[in-house]
């Protein structure tokens, strides 16, 4: 299914949740169309994308995060694609970046749980709801989101020096 | 080869005697020589490296010759190559590895990546080079290394040791502090 069709049916069924759909961005000639939609109905259109017979995006390929601190938000971009014709989608939405909170779609795709603990990890952001909100990768006591654009290192960590002196 | 390895002075020997042999030489000579021809080496690598670290002990350079074999366990271990990148959770981990084995022990950093952070020197979770928390004795240059490379590592490793006095504690066995940002070579050639 084509994505001008997919934003098509969205709209019809969500109204004002569903945003203008993204399809030419100057300066990015490789990158998908996106279509930004509203953080409180997010979990209601996962599900109907992955359940609707029309487009069946059972897979979630990944979820990822990016900072943009000049408009003062995080985006989050939900990259599914469909068993019935091997197409792609990708689904955004946008939460405040001083205190960034989502809904959780795990109970859409389990695929979705540690996607969403690396994004908690490494940008912040709170998803409410989720079983296990745990960081993923960096380590428990680890202060600070180091995809942030303004993160700052720290200078050591457990005694351990995070910079190297110069060469003699 | 390498001029130095050759050149070591004959300084023990074998005689025949009335009732058989006798082996005569330097203590220090008669014990470095079976030390360094039975390097049992960690089997340990947090990446890439470790890739060249198996194809090291393959045929080609096969290191069994050297009489050095890997080992499961540091308890067993005299050597240690640290092959790869090391994050700050993982060199945690690594420092406790080091710590279990027993002296004398030896640290080989092989690749960029263990000597400084190599490519990901700018990362915000990457240890900048194994020296910051372990003594190196050798670093190999290159993003990875080729097994001549490891394998010559090795023999400059047997070369410290023919050197070693065998009464003399080489280093403490754990370190109380971690060497804060000294990132300088600990030389013993």
């Amino acid at each position: 299914m084509k994505f001008e069709e997919i934003i098509e049916i969205l709209k019809e069924r969500f109204g004002e949740a569903i945003g203008d759909p993204i399809v030419d961005v100057p300066d990015h000639p490789h990158m998908l169309k996106y279509v930004l939609c509203n953080p409180s109905k997010l979990v209601e259109i996962c599900l109907f994308l992955k359940k609707d017979h029309r487009f069946m995006f059972e897979h979630l390929s990944t979820v990822t995060g990016t900072d943009y601190p000049q408009s003062e938000e995080i985006q989050l971009a939900y990259v599914m694609t469909s068993y019935l014709d091997g197409g792609m989608f990708v689904l955004k939405t946008k939460t405040n970046r001083a205190n960034p909170s989502i809904p959780t779609v795990c109970g859409v795709w389990c695929a979705a749980n540690w996607h969403e603990r690396e994004i908690f990890d490494l940008l912040g952001v709170n998803f409410s709801g989720h079983p296990d909100m745990r960081k993923l990768f960096m380590p428990d006591d680890w202060k600070g989101h180091p995809l942030r654009k303004d993160y700052k290192e720290e200078d050591e960590y457990h005694g351990m020096p995070t910079k190297r002196p110069p060469a003699v | 080869m390498d001029k130095e390895v050759t050149d070591v002075p004959v300084e023990a020997g074998l005689e025949k005697t009335d009732g058989g042999f006798a082996l005569w030489g330097k203590i220090n000579h008669l014990i470095n020589l079976p030390r360094q021809h039975s390097l049992w080496y960690f089997l340990f690598s947090p990446a890439c490296c470790a890739i060249e670290l198996m194809q090291t002990g393959g045929p080609r350079t096969d290191l069994d010759r050297f009489g050095m074999v890997f080992r499961s366990t540091p308890r067993q271990s005299d050597l240690m190559i640290v092959g790869g990148t090391v994050s700050y959770k993982m060199a945690e981990r690594i420092k406790l590895l080091y710590d279990q084995m027993a002296e004398p022990k030896y640290v080989i950093s092989m690749g960029s990546c263990a000597n400084c952070g190599g490519m990901f020197q700018k990362s915000y979770s990457i240890l900048k080079g194994i020296d910051m928390i372990l003594p190196v004795d050798i670093y190999i240059p290159g993003c990875p290394p080729r097994p001549e490379a490891l394998a010559n590592a090795m023999m400059k490793i047997q070369q410290i040791i023919n050197k070693e006095d065998w009464l003399k504690k080489r280093r403490p066995c754990t370190e109380p502090e971690p060497q804060k940002g000294k990132g300088g070579i600990i030389t013993r050639l």
